[in-house]
């Protein structure tokens, strides 16, 4: 006997299944030093590692990063020649640090693509409990939200008829943050229900629905994220 | 401290993650002399009433700290990982200027001052790091991002003068920003009265 969704649940099986959170997250700090101190070579293969590894979780994302990173290197080549300018100049150093850390970026909106209490597992696994580890889980879950409810507020906005105004700083702080705070006020009350509701707050061993073992993958992707750090401490030492 | 308090926290210092480097970003596009000079102060300002907001609703002690903490994760996870030790730093220092709790739900500038407090320990990160690896040390920590003509027009630009510049600049936006944070709160949420009912 099968249910309406089940082959909805086999077809969405894909590898991203199989990657643990907490591989991304070391490989993020391991791309941190890799992108502070390694070269260019070691900067090309983290990209590609990185955007291989959001191909894996969805093609729209991939494809919207790679189409943004372009704009950006667009942006760069036309401003190289203007470089003499001040602003031009600090404009420019703003879009190469982007596009220089832009893999810890692409690894970040990978791991923002597990549900909140995959997170917690995983967090939970390595002994991150409580207060650090809901606050990196929140971090990668609610950095997509905060421009879901920028818009909200700015379609408010349009339909009282205010305006945003750089002459008036107090007035549109008003009517941006203070609609924001109260919003993060009440989404911050439903989280906790929810947390709460999943029973974060029972004493004993807690168990998740979702699996959060190191898998083969996990360990070769660690491996490939070491030997890249190598070259490149290898490189100032 | 609760559940609640901690989720509150995660949710708002996200907030001030998202707005501390946006604004930083926007500071940077001044050019290089005015965002040394102005380093954090536009973020002291905009993002101290988040902050007020923040620790008035937790009202708990701990919960400067964990917010500036989780900045300092933030950013480690971010690729800025030794940023965490000066937001640790500024945490610190911002519990111990809003003192007992009671100032925590209180309408006083205890909160919006230990904020400005917590900032100006953050603002002068640029000065800490190049005091402490020197030119030699940020050209060869981080090769990538300091040339060795920026590392010393960095360490240069760190003179007595220009010490005291900036010195100034992080306490009249700490000031303006403990003021802003308040004057926000008070005017629109300290008398809220709705209440969740957890």
């Amino acid at each position: 006997m099968s249910y309406k969704g089940e082959k909805n649940n086999i077809n969405s099986y894909q590898l991203s299944d199989k990657i643990n959170p907490l591989t991304i997250v070391g490989l993020i700090l391991l791309f941190s030093v890799v992108l502070t101190v390694g070269g260019e070579y070691q900067y090309w293969i983290a990209l590609a590692f990185a955007s291989g590894l959001l191909l894996l979780f969805s093609l729209r994302k991939t494809l919207s990063t790679i189409l943004t990173l372009a704009i950006i290197w667009g942006i760069l080549y036309l401003l190289k020649p203007y470089l003499g300018s001040v602003f031009v100049g600090s404009i420019y150093t703003l879009l190469l640090i982007i596009i220089k850390f832009s893999p810890i970026f692409i690894l970040g909106r990978a791991l923002s693509s597990y549900s909140s209490s995959h997170l917690i597992a995983a967090f939970r696994k390595i002994g991150i409990d409580g207060g650090i580890g809901i606050g990196i889980t929140v971090f990668f879950r609610f950095i997509p939200e905060i421009s879901i409810r920028m818009k909200e507020i700015n379609d408010g906005m349009k339909i009282r008829g205010f305006k945003a105004s750089i002459f008036k700083p107090i007035k549109t702080f008003e009517l941006y943050f203070v609609p924001l705070m109260y919003k993060c006020i009440d989404i911050s009350d439903t989280l906790t229900c929810s947390i709460i509701s999943k029973g974060i707050e029972y004493d004993g061993k807690k168990t998740s629905f979702h699996e959060v073992k190191i898998t083969f993958i996990d360990i070769a992707m660690m491996i490939g994220g070491m030997i890249l750090l190598g070259a490149s401490l290898w490189k100032i030492f | 401290m609760n559940l609640k308090g901690i989720v509150k926290i995660a949710v708002f210092s996200v907030i001030g993650f998202v707005l501390t480097m946006g604004l930083g970003f926007l500071t940077g596009s001044f050019g290089m002399v005015p965002s040394l000079y102005l380093s954090s102060a536009l973020p002291t300002i905009i993002v101290a009433p988040v902050f007020v907001i923040m620790c008035k609703q937790v009202a708990q002690r701990g919960a400067a700290f964990l917010y500036f903490l989780l900045l300092g994760v933030f950013y480690a996870l971010m690729g800025m990982w030794p940023v965490i030790v000066v937001c640790a730093i500024a945490g610190i220092l911002a519990e111990l200027v809003i003192g007992k709790k009671e100032n925590y739900s209180d309408k006083n500038m205890k909160v919006g001052f230990g904020f400005g407090a917590g900032m100006f320990v953050y603002s002068l990160h640029a000065m800490y790091f190049a005091f402490v690896f020197g030119v030699e040390g940020l050209t060869k920590q981080f090769p990538k991002m300091f040339t060795t003509d920026y590392a010393t027009f960095l360490y240069n630009f760190y003179s007595p003068k220009n010490i005291v510049i900036c010195l100034i600049i992080a306490i009249i936006a700490s000031i303006i920003g403990a003021y802003f944070g308040t004057y926000i709160y008070n005017k629109f949420f300290s008398d809220r009265k709705k209440k969740s009912v957890l």
